[in-house]
């Protein structure tokens, strides 16, 4: 038994993000028949990703398991690896093990009313998520579903042609907003936590899941506690410096819990009895 | 000479002059020392001063809040600390430098090896004399025999940066570069080949780089990810390259402290490779490390008249 | 003390280079020799020196099982298509002679990390198989050995096949379990007299009693509550920040992964170093060597006690002796015992 060994997967679409193209969406599928269809994942797994040769890193799976036949990754141009990646063309091939780490409780947290908060590229790890509560085998399980997506200007928004569709459906509020708008953007201007406020879900019978840089998690979790939020019902996911990705390189821990293991998703119930220390 | 610091130290700590007096005290282990950070006038009680104080105090200067700090100095500590001025590092009037006369350290390496690597339970040193002490044996000799053979040739020209200046003058000066002397029967395949094996007990665990005072950059180039410059096997050049890129990056700043050598767990000494460019830089450039804090750098002066035949 | 079954022999210290080189003909031998600085687990060669007159090796019994740097797996490309080949352990037998009781009860510790369901380590559970721990009892416990205090005993079984205690003469030789019988039953050596099984118990009281100033340390509690103790402050300030403590340390076991001439590798890391955690963003978890220190201390004395029941330390003391700063962790424990929330 190797666990380090990663299956090939053959890039079949890589699709610029952002205007300065520094996030990429990968589509792939696993090149063997046998691993695409034994290949079984949840939303807020996440998998390691190899550019062979270069090296390896934890990315979250941004599509949903209800998208069949392929998986999609939305990488940040970050570190040696990702340059790498953002490298790579249709037809290239990626490494790829996994799934590892916890999930989205998405079983909890039917019948419920969902709020997603998401900045930047923190709306990656939601959209599987998000995805799969669309989906029209599973929107019936859910209450009210909103929304709310923020990043610093019109450029930096992911998924652009994902949140036109989203927009498009009634059974969904989806509210966008940026930091500073530019000539074209006919938008929202202000930062998540301020639409969150001036939203202000109800905490009742509802859940919140939300992913971001940490500045915008902070205030987002303050705000959401005035609103009446419980800690229990606030959802969020981590990434932490990770190599194996199966609890064995020590990297990734916050007090006792590895977050390649136990997490990445925790509540912010979780999150307060664990050390500050990510 | 313990009782002189102590009390130095107690009244600067007292008196409120210094909010921190770096020595050291006992350690754990016999023949130990260990760094105290003495903050308060009953602390200086803890201090000690005797040839098993082997760490250079220097390296953790850099690292302390206190506005104003003592530091209990040899030779190696002035030196370092000359270096560590020079270079904008540190303050000058923020450190007060304790003088402390030195005749070299003991090797814990030199001691394992007269003991033959017998376990020692108990050691002490009375005056000259160093005492150990084993399961159903004791040793007695003089301490001088067990002396680091790096410090035999230490000779310090005084480098001006007392506080309180010594109490006894250094020695005449020695000739600091006999070691390598004794180097040069070896032939360049040979020094190859020991450089090689050295490498290859090498541990990476960076202890010489830690507890070197004078590698002090903020990311090592050892440490790097993006790109990582060091590779992930564990064949030896990537050892010696580490070795070789840390030596050229002290070229002119080494003081010669074995620091290095002393925090190896696994026994590598490259003291050597710091010698060498050290007399590089003496008869070449007439640059001594740790002598004078207006000192340009070696690497970053020219002079119209600097040899440079070895520019093609 | 438990009662002794009767099958212990006798090897006298005369038979053992014999012993070894037998060993050695049937497979890969691994020895416990060397002095000082260099000692460590080497592969037998005839005129080793074997003498161990107190305490651990300096290098440890888990290079043999997770090396400084091993191959993942291997890649090339062949007509544009990368094909990986991932690295196997052999599976040879192999027997380890002179482990110390730390050294086994390490491997202990570190097998549910690899071994553990799912994702068991190929490349450790295999070697783990396919060798014969032939333990050797402290006889003489070394300066720096505090084993008790981890929960370890100068010549406790766990993880071993076969444990010799050391006695005048010779080893009393006890087989502990199946495959350690495999070994002993060849040497076809006599029953041990009682006055040899006596002589081992006494080595064993005369070395729990020189071990007496270390009793069992439990932590975790205490430190799961004061992560943020002022004590963390002043704690790291000796501290060098190097990696000698846990890369000389025997159940340390963190690594990084990177590709290199045609292979992924891992090799050892550690949490002392600040690129350890550090984000691809250049966001890092743990800034200071406070942070760093603490991690450490509180992964073998809170954390992974939370996970496993029990500390990750043996006791064995390499940190302690190597320490460039002597900071000894046994001091530490002292202190960290009064941390209070």
């Amino acid at each position: 038994m190797n666990p380090y060994l990663p299956h090939l997967a053959v890039i079949q679409e890589v699709i610029p993000e952002t205007a300065s193209q520094d996030v990429k969406t990968f589509r792939v599928a696993f090149a063997e028949p046998e691993v695409r269809d034994g290949f079984r994942y949840e939303p807020g797994q996440f998998a390691e990703v190899s550019v062979i040769g270069v090296g390896e890193a934890p990315i979250s799976i941004t599509s949903s398991p209800t998208q069949e036949g392929y998986l999609e990754f939305a990488v940040k141009r970050a570190g040696v690896m990702t340059t790498a990646m953002h490298h790579a063309r249709p037809g290239d091939y990626l490494g790829i093990r996994g799934p590892y780490g916890n999930h989205f409780p998405y079983r909890e947290m039917e019948g419920k009313d969902v709020v997603f908060i998401a900045g930047g590229i923190g709306l990656a790890p939601l959209r599987s998520l998000i995805t799969f509560v669309l989906d029209p085998a599973n929107r019936d399980r859910y209450g009210a579903v909103s929304i709310i997506y923020g990043a610093r200007s019109p450029g930096d928004l992911v998924f652009k042609w994902e949140l036109e569709r989203w927009r498009q459906r009634d059974d969904l509020a989806l509210e966008v907003t940026v930091d500073r708008g530019d000539a074209s953007w006919q938008g929202r201007v202000g930062f998540v936590p301020q639409v969150l406020r001036e939203l202000a879900p109800r905490p009742e019978n509802a859940v919140t899941v939300t992913c971001g840089p940490p500045v915008m998690i902070k205030f987002v979790l303050q705000d959401l506690e005035k609103l009446g939020f419980t800690p229990d019902q606030v959802i969020t996911t981590l990434e932490m410096r990770m190599k194996c990705g199966i609890g064995k390189c020590g990297r990734c821990n916050i007090g006792s819990r590895y977050v390649c293991q136990d997490g990445p998703v925790f509540s912010y119930e979780q999150l307060r009895q664990m050390p500050a220390e990510y | 000479m313990t009782a002189n610091l102590r009390e130095t130290a107690a009244r600067l700590l007292a008196e409120g002059t210094v909010q921190l007096v770096l020595g050291w005290e006992r350690g754990t282990l016999p023949l130990r020392t260990t760094p105290l950070f003495a903050r308060e006038p009953g602390d200086a009680e803890r201090l000690v001063y005797d040839p098993t104080c082997d760490h250079n105090l220097s390296g953790y200067l850099g690292r302390l809040k206190e506005e104003r700090v003592a530091l209990a100095a040899r030779p190696c500590e002035a030196r370092t600390l000359v270096e560590q001025v020079r270079e904008n590092r540190i303050a000058r009037d923020r450190v007060l430098a304790i003088g402390l006369p030195c005749s070299g350290m003991i090797s814990r390496r030199a001691l394992a090896s007269r003991l033959a690597d017998r376990v020692i339970r108990e050691g002490r040193l009375a005056g000259d004399r160093l005492v150990v002490v084993g399961d159903g044996w004791q040793e007695e000799f003089p301490w001088v025999e067990v002396r680091d053979p790096a410090c035999q040739g230490c000779r310090l020209p005084d480098p001006g940066i007392y506080w309180v200046a010594p109490e006894a003058p250094a020695p005449p000066e020695g000739d600091r570069f006999a070691r390598l002397d004794a180097r040069t029967a070896l032939s360049p395949e040979q020094r190859r080949e020991e450089f090689r094996q050295a490498a290859e007990r090498c541990i990476a665990c960076y202890a010489c780089r830690q507890a070197c005072p004078m590698c002090v950059c903020a990311e090592c180039f050892a440490d790097r990810t993006a790109p990582a410059l060091l590779g992930p096997t564990a064949d030896p050049s990537e050892a010696m390259l580490f070795h070789l890129v840390r030596a050229m990056h002290l070229a002119g700043r080494c003081v010669d402290c074995g620091a290095c050598a002393r925090a190896c767990p696994v026994g590598v000494d490259l003291r050597h490779l710091h010698l060498a460019l050290e007399r590089e830089a003496a008869e070449r450039f007439d640059h001594r490390p740790g002598v004078d804090p207006e000192a340009r750098p070696l690497v970053g002066s020219f002079r119209p008249d600097d040899r440079e035949e070895f520019i093609l | 003390m438990k009662e002794r079954p009767a099958m212990a022999v006798f090897l006298t210290r005369d038979q053992l280079p014999a012993v070894l080189a037998a060993s050695a003909e049937r497979g890969p031998t691994w020895v416990a020799a060397g002095r000082g600085e260099d000692s460590g687990f080497i592969p037998y060669r005839p005129g080793l020196c074997l003498d161990r007159e107190a305490g651990p090796t300096r290098r440890t019994l888990k290079e043999v099982f997770f090396p400084r740097a091993e191959v993942l797996f291997g890649y090339a490309t062949v007509d544009g298509v990368p094909r990986l080949q991932p690295a196997e352990p052999s599976g040879q037998p192999m027997v380890v002679f002179g482990v110390r009781p730390c050294d086994a009860r390490a491997l202990a510790l570190l097998d549910p990390v690899f071994e553990e369901p799912p994702h068991v380590d190929g490349l450790w559970a295999g070697r783990r198989q396919a060798a014969t721990l032939v333990g050797l009892g402290c006889d003489r416990p070394g300066p720096a050995c505090f084993c008790p205090a981890a929960g370890g005993d100068p010549l406790g079984e766990e993880g071993l096949d076969v444990l010799l205690v050391p006695v005048d003469g010779g080893y009393l030789v006890r087989p502990l379990t199946e495959r350690g019988r495999a070994w002993t039953e060849p040497l076809g050596l006599p029953p041990a007299r009682p006055e040899q099984q006596a002589a081992a118990e006494a080595v064993a009281a005369r070395a729990r009693e020189r071990l007496a100033g270390s009793p069992p340390v439990d932590l975790q509690a205490t430190l799961a509550r004061g992560f943020e103790h002022a004590l963390w402050d002043r704690l790291h300030e000796r501290c060098l920040g190097c990696a000698a403590c846990t890369y000389l340390c025997p159940t340390c076991h963190c690594f990084d992964v990177g590709d290199e001439d045609g292979r992924r590798w891992r090799r050892w890391d550690s949490c002392m170093f600040p690129a350890f955690t550090l984000h691809a963003s250049g966001h890092n978890p743990r800034t200071t060597g406070k942070e760093r220190m603490r991690q450490r201390l509180m992964h073998k004395f809170c954390y992974y006690p939370e996970r496993r029941g029990r500390p990750a330390c043996v006791g064995c003391g390499r940190c302690v002796e190597i320490c460039p700063a002597n900071v000894d962790l046994r001091s530490v424990l002292d202190q960290l015992k009064g941390v209070r929330a």
